[in-house]
């Protein structure tokens, strides 16, 4: 949502001031916002400052126990501590000596550690050592005390996980070292590890902290062909009630899920009645195509998940008829069910179906929460990355590409299999089942920037980056809204495009506006597709005029003057879009020369040329005739239209087909008519 | 991890405002809310399940107090229901796009925008999935959104008119 219309909504109310709140909370013990703001020292700080403490603690407890150490004469400064050693007691002045510094900077805390040449090194590095020490023993307290998941796989190059929770914005860690003695290398490696437990605890400030009540968004695209027969049932102009029993529960799903399956099982448990039947018959058909279909079914199916807590309750057969006995086959990897009756088949529909939009994340959420899944499939003890990798990568794992070690391939296969149906469903609802447990460890684990890398991945399963655990995990993340979608401006709502892409085919039809010609070559072609994919990746990775591969004054024409969509922004994925499939439409015979497989096309967002057609069906977009899509209309295409209509299961169109046979009558549908508009088309009757 | 009772005590006496229309009465439903809450405070420890259990303990004392008005005899001194909704919604924004919703439609509004309730929350207390309150929500703000684009239209039209007869 915008955060101009939140704002709008909330300044759309002017709520009074609760009179006595400060003494009535004060009266239970609960202290005033102000007292709390005044006691309070942020997590972060008091991090920062502990770690830094336990450093210097430990080294000035070193320092004092080796009697070749002095602490220098300035202990008024509790924060700045010199260690001297040179080859006399006596005291070398700092301009002389060329010195190491280790500084880490917060908001709070200053420590400054200063040590000397020569053979100071010794101590420095007992300190340090007991620092890195200290290091460890918070780093295993956060283990010990972390309910769940925490700590990240150490990477060379990475935080160390010891802080499991966040410190300043803004604060700085600088290390800077100068020293010329032999130990120098040591003494410059032991530092930097002072500071990078410093850094540690600093650094954490970018852990990103997980949404106590997250949700699983739920995108309508899921179920976008079946949103105005479910919107028709939530206004409750479409009745759902199937036995007419004053409720709609999943027995009516049942119910008409039979109805349409009767004719391949004979058997049933379900009461059904001739008023039933009649009943069906009567309010069944939700989409008006005639037929009381599988369709219907999986619009009413959907229509009870999407309004009821869905579990993996309605997905066991036993729920529906309790005698039901399971009788796995496994016939070469393949597993059958052999008595699959239709309260099975309901059961396993219901559970495809549930994943397929997205619903069954509720239902995995619980069974997990519920125990139906151990988490831990290395067995470490804690559920982490690493659990979430193993899951992620299980899931996608191809037979070629084997990447997961055998006993933590089995161990994840396991637990999958604990899922009701998944033995028989797994290949069919993996990717939803590999988003939804994406989301879970996203809303559970303590998340770190690297976890979105793909690469990080490496270094925990090499070669599991290939599997994208990281764009996994972050597209879980903005499932849960977590995070945000840094891509949202790249998609395109559908109905706002159609109505925009009409309009702008209108305009250029009717003169009212100039052609797509954003090469500014005075043609139309695939070079202006081009242009606008080339000018969509720079938008993408945030490339300027400057750094992008067009010239400059095609990218500048396509930045400033190419607002197609009339949206007020020239350039934006509206506009893009708008090139590529104005070009696509009106003139493909460049691209289908250029391409070998058109109908396989897909546009900058993502969008297939199928959907592309099947969107723009009901336009009056013009058509050209050409049914069987080969680049031009001629008498077969007529004939193709009447073998379509007359015998539909051998001869179909494809979505372009379809759209370009439309002819007569433009956005009916194909119907006898379209064949003769062709013909006449063909014999110079009509234009 | 608990609620913060600083924040939830405004958001559940805007609650009870909206729901009773009447400051003195909103607050007595506030306190004796929270102090309901604080009798079982200690077994709860999850934040979702502590502001459902605040919302349902404010949501049941409103519908008491509404049934006790009900019951009363109707005096001069009891607000007018529209009166005193005008005083809640302002004129600013989209003031006269939220007129145009419903009673619950509105009080979704103000528990998911001005209280930030979330979905799960929502979703328990008005009995519906989280999936379909996320759907009846969309629904709500696509309305208020197309309100909302087409006032700020209507404020540039004015604008642009403004400046063209040279009225600033």
């Amino acid at each position: 949502m915008k955060k101009r219309l939140k704002k709008a909504i909330q300044e759309s109310f002017d709520f009074p001031e609760a009179a006595h709140k400060a003494e009535f909370l004060r009266e239970h013990g609960v202290p005033a916002e102000e007292e709390i703001r005044r006691h309070f020292i942020p997590i972060p700080l008091r991090i920062t400052a502990a770690a830094a403490a336990c450093a210097l603690a430990v080294g000035l407890w070193n320092i004092g126990k080796d009697p070749a150490l002095r602490l220098h004469n300035n202990s008024d400064s509790s924060i700045i501590t010199t260690y001297e050693q040179g080859t006399s007691d006596s005291n070398i002045s700092a301009p002389d000596i060329p010195v190491m510094t280790t500084t880490a900077v917060s908001q709070s805390v200053i420590t400054i550690t200063t040590a000397s040449e020569d053979t100071s090194s010794n101590n420095a590095m007992t300190a340090s050592t007991a620092a890195a020490s200290a290091m460890n023993d918070i780093e295993n307290q956060s283990n010990n005390t972390a309910p769940v998941i925490s700590q990240p796989p150490k990477k060379t190059n990475k935080v160390p996980a010891a802080a499991t929770t966040a410190a300043n914005p803004g604060t700085v860690v600088s290390t800077t070292v100068s020293a010329n003695s032999t130990d120098e290398y040591e003494r410059s490696i032991i530092m930097k590890k002072v500071s990078l437990f410093l850094s540690g605890a600093l650094a954490a400030n970018s852990f990103i902290i997980p949404a106590a009540s997250a949700e699983y968004k739920l995108e309508t695209q899921q179920y976008k062909n079946e949103k105005p027969y479910l919107e028709m049932m939530d206004e409750g102009k479409l009745d759902t009630d199937i036995n007419k029993d004053g409720k709609f529960d999943l027995i009516d799903c049942r119910l008409l899920d039979w109805y349409t399956t009767r004719e391949f099982y004979e058997d049933t448990v379900l009461d059904i009645t001739p008023e039933i039947i009649a009943n069906i018959e009567k309010i069944g058909d939700y989409d008006g195509d005639g037929e009381i279909s599988w369709f219907d079914s999986e619009v009413l199916m959907h229509h009870f998940m999407l309004n009821n807590d869905v579990s993996y309750d309605y997905c066991d057969p036993t729920f529906y008829d309790p005698d039901f006995v399971p009788v796995p086959l496994d016939l070469g990897g393949l597993t059958y069910v052999a008595n699959a009756t239709a309260d099975y088949m309901f059961a396993e529909s219901f559970f495809c179906r549930m994943n397929n939009i997205s619903a069954g994340y509720t239902a995995l959420e619980k069974f997990i929460d519920n125990g139906g899944m151990d988490l831990d499939v290395n067995e470490d003890g804690k559920v982490d990355i690493k659990d979430y990798l193993y899951f992620s990568v299980f899931a996608e794992e191809r037979p070629d590409n084997i990447v997961l070690p055998e006993n933590i391939r089995e161990r994840v296969r396991e637990e999958y299999f604990k899922i009701p149906h998944m033995e028989t469903c797994f290949h069919n609802v993996r990717t939803s089942i590999r988003g939804f447990i994406s989301g879970y460890f996203a809303s559970h684990l303590t998340l770190m920037p690297e976890y979105f890398e793909n690469d990080f991945y490496d270094s925990i399963v090499n070669g599991s980056s290939e599997y994208w655990p990281g764009s996994s995990l972050k597209q879980g993340a903005i499932a849960m809204g977590i995070e945000s979608d840094e891509y949202e401006e790249f998609r395109i709502d559908e109905d706002l495009f159609k109505e925009c892409l009409v309009n702008y085919y209108m305009d250029v039809k009717n003169g009212r506006a100039a052609a797509p010609d954003v090469n500014m070559d005075g043609r139309l072609d695939e070079a202006d597709i081009k242009v606008s994919s080339i000018f969509f990746g720079d938008k993408v990775m945030g490339n300027t005029a400057a750094e992008s591969e067009l010239p400059e004054n095609v990218w500048n024409n396509f930045a400033n003057n190419c607002d197609f969509s009339g949206n007020g922004t020239s350039g934006d994925i509206y506009d893009i879009m708008i090139v590529q499939v104005y070009l696509y439409l009106t003139d493909d015979s460049a691209l289908i020369s250029s391409s070998a497989n058109v109908n396989a096309r897909t546009f900058s967002t993502g969008m297939s040329a199928d959907e592309v057609y099947d969107m723009l069906a009901d336009t009056d977009i013009d058509r050209s005739g050409d049914a069987d899509s080969d680049g031009k209309m001629k008498m077969n295409d007529a004939v193709l239209v009447m073998q379509t209509i007359s015998n539909a299961d051998t001869y179909q169109l494809t979505s372009k087909g379809r759209f370009n046979a439309d002819v007569n009558n433009t956005g009916d549908g194909i119907t006898p008519n379209d064949a003769l508009g062709i013909q006449k088309a063909l014999l110079g009757l009509e234009p | 991890m608990s609620v913060d009772l600083n924040e939830q005590y405004d958001k559940i006496f805007r609650y009870c405002y909206f729901k009773v229309r009447n400051r003195t009465v909103a607050e007595d439903i506030t306190q004796e809310t929270f102090l309901r809450f604080f009798e079982r405070q200690n077994k709860e420890n999850d934040i979702v399940k502590e502001m459902h259990y605040l919302y349902t303990i404010a949501g049941n004392l409103c519908a008491d107090e509404f049934r006790k008005k009900q019951s009363e005899e109707l005096t001069d001194d009891i607000p007018d229901e529209k009166d005193h909704e005008d005083d809640i919604i302002t004129s600013v924004a989209l003031g006269s796009a939220m007129r145009k919703l419903s009673d619950e439609e509105r009080e979704l509004v103000i528990l998911r925008y001005v209280n930030e309730v979330p979905v799960s929350v929502l979703s328990r207390l008005y009995g519906i999935s989280r999936f379909a309150m996320s759907r009846k929500i969309r629904r709500i703000i696509s309305f208020l959104k197309k309100e909302f684009n087409g006032e700020e239209e209507y404020h540039y039209e004015k604008k642009a008119e403004e400046s063209h007869t040279g009225i600033v």
